[in-house]
């Protein structure tokens, strides 16, 4: 599976979200199931799921999916 | 540095209006897109006051409105208040049934809505199509409004009256709306600024959500102290936060015990580096645990961390800085404030309140009885104790209440709407204590004919519930318990709770 396919799985598992509510463009805050609560579970669940631990330096960076792709990409590289 | 006292003061308007002329250019609030001083912020708020009432929107004319942490928030906040119209923040994430219901029952007669959400809320429902601006629009053309000295002398403001409507979960899925009156808060503001000394020389960064009591007084109190606040929407860019901190050299940080959690978990170094200048954080929404507040204080030993017992009908009932105090009174949610009387049910340990600070009680007429001076007294649905030295403390609940990390939810609400589900035969709604930050919400499920479906109760969930009322669990089982009386037994789901955690174990184990 691809790491963007993977990465929509996360969210969608984390977040309790319809599909069709899943773009890439979405960022931190654009809809209420993507809070700081729910922000740090789905940065776990990439941890785990891509077998990587993210430094919180780059975590702090991550405000949308596109951030979140470009950060696995980084750390599976 | 300027220490003002609130008690002369008559209304929201006043307390801003005196902040205004003491610190003209000086820095009011900031967001992520502008910054605005007391000067620029009274000149919108008063024009955006005059396009209102071009509207046609008058006095006591109720005007909802939905928009993220923000200026634009205060702006339109104050602008409702200064037009003797009642303001009613909605909190971002309502469903649009939610709004619906506010709306029909506030009455109100406009809604103004961020523009990024105003699809969200595309309706052809009337509640909402008939009254719906976008509020970014509005306060664009008020932009264009000359003022003229009438508009900023012209006003007559009763203190006593209410202004702000807060719209909490109610029992029977319908939202109840807190009425809170100007003296009310400038009360409650004026104990708060005395307790935590805040001055002009204060600036917090302010991430709680401002449709909230907890929110909307610190945004109070920096304003009608002098100081100044970035309203940041949410912990959830972080980074933003911190940078707020840190560049702003924020005095104070006031956050939830799951806000905390978050901190001290993900962030505990960056936070440390940011908070370079902070004395104080006031933690509140659930009670913070005496573990939390050791790591807290381990981390930051020079910040002040203060708690208080209160709720949106009774505001801040009492105080404590438990670093003064140390930690033998961790537990301890500390004295009630001089304005208020706080007393214990001896047959049943409710914390009682009574004072004038206090809500007259709920849109439009449900009002809480009232003691001989006529203030209010609220049955807190808490129960409490005194210690022999007059600390208050909180040993439990009376109503079935589950608090998600700040937001309060009434298990009524959900049950009642899960057992519209065809294939549900019956449901019940535990609120698991066990975590220190946070309720979670346990849903028990009976399906008809045994045929467990959870993705229909979770689709159900999500296209009907708020987020925060999204159960953690869903567990099926073939009987709720029951007491004597036909009602929930909670208990009894608490015991049955627990014991599908141990089995759980058993089999990761």
């Amino acid at each position: 599976m691809s790491i963007e396919n993977k990465v929509k799985e996360a969210f969608l598992d984390v977040l309790k979200v319809q599909e069709n509510v899943y773009d890439s463009e979405l960022a931190v805050g654009d809809i209420p199931e993507w809070d700081s609560v729910n922000h740090v579970k789905l940065l776990q669940e990439i941890e785990e799921r891509f077998n990587i631990s993210i430094d919180v330096a780059d975590a702090i960076d991550i405000e949308d999916i596109s951030d979140l792709i470009l950060t696995v990409k980084k750390y599976t590289n | 540095m300027v220490s003002r006292d609130l008690k002369l003061e008559k209304s929201f308007i006043d307390a801003l209006r005196k902040s205004v002329e003491y610190y003209p250019n000086k820095t009011a609030l900031l967001d992520s897109s502008q910054e605005v001083t007391y000067q620029q912020l009274w000149n919108k708020i008063l024009k955006t006051r005059c396009q209102l009432r071009k509207l046609g929107l008058n006095p006591k004319d109720r005007i909802a409105f939905i928009q993220s942490n923000s200026i634009d928030f205060i702006i339109i906040h104050f602008a409702i208040i200064a037009n003797e119209s009642i303001s009613i923040p909605i909190e971002i994430g309502a469903k649009k049934e939610t709004v619906e219901k506010i709306i029909k029952a506030s009455g109100a007669k406009k809604i103004y809505i961020e523009r990024k959400y105003t699809n969200l809320y595309q309706s052809e429902s009337s509640a909402i199509s008939d009254r719906a601006s976008c509020l970014q629009d509005l306060l664009k053309d008020s932009e264009t409004i000359e003022l003229e000295s009438a508009d900023i002398t012209d006003f007559n403001h009763s203190s006593e009256n209410t202004s702000v409507i807060l719209f909490t979960s109610g029992s029977t899925g319908l939202p109840k709306g807190v009425k809170l009156s100007q003296k009310n808060t400038l009360i409650t503001i004026r104990n708060i600024k005395n307790f935590c000394s805040y001055s002009s020389e204060s600036f917090e960064v302010i991430a709680l959500p401002l449709s909230h009591s907890f929110g909307l007084g610190h945004v109070y109190a920096m304003l009608f102290s002098g100081g100044g606040a970035y309203l940041a929407d949410g912990l959830v860019r972080i980074k933003k936060v911190l940078t707020a901190i840190r560049e702003n050299k924020a005095t104070g940080f006031p956050t939830t015990p799951a806000g905390v959690d978050l901190i001290m978990n993900s962030y505990a170094e960056l936070f440390k580096q940011s908070a370079t200048h902070l004395s104080q954080m006031v933690v509140n929404s659930a009670p913070l645990t005496p573990e939390q507040t050791h790591k807290l204080h381990s981390l930051l030993p020079n910040v002040k961390i203060y708690v208080y017992y209160g709720m949106t009908e009774a505001s801040r009932t009492s105080f404590a800085c438990l670093t003064e105090l140390g930690s033998k009174y961790f537990k301890s949610v500390g004295k009630p404030m001089d304005t208020l009387k706080v007393k214990i049910d001896p047959k049943t340990s409710e914390i009682i309140i009574s004072g004038p600070s206090l809500s007259s009680g709920y849109w439009p007429e449900d009002n809480f009885p009232t003691d001989k001076h006529k203030n209010p007294i609220i049955r807190s649905g808490d129960k409490g104790k005194f210690d022999e030295n007059g600390y208050l403390y909180i040993t439990g609940r009376i109503k079935d209440q589950i608090n998600i990390g700040g937001y309060k939810v009434d298990p009524l609400e959900i049950e009642t709407l899960l057992r519209k589900i065809e294939e549900v035969d019956n449901v019940a709604i535990y609120g698991d204590q066990s975590l220190n930050s946070t309720d979670q919400i346990i849903c028990f499920v009976v399906f008809k004919g045994n045929k467990d479906n959870m993705e229909l109760i979770e689709d159900f969930c999500r296209e009907n519930l708020e987020h925060y009322k999204f159960p953690s669990e869903i567990i099926p089982i073939k009987k709720i318990p029951e007491g004597v009386n036909g009602k929930i037994d909670r208990k009894k789901l608490g015991e049955i709770y627990n014991n599908h955690i141990s089995e759980n174990k058993k089999l990761l184990n």
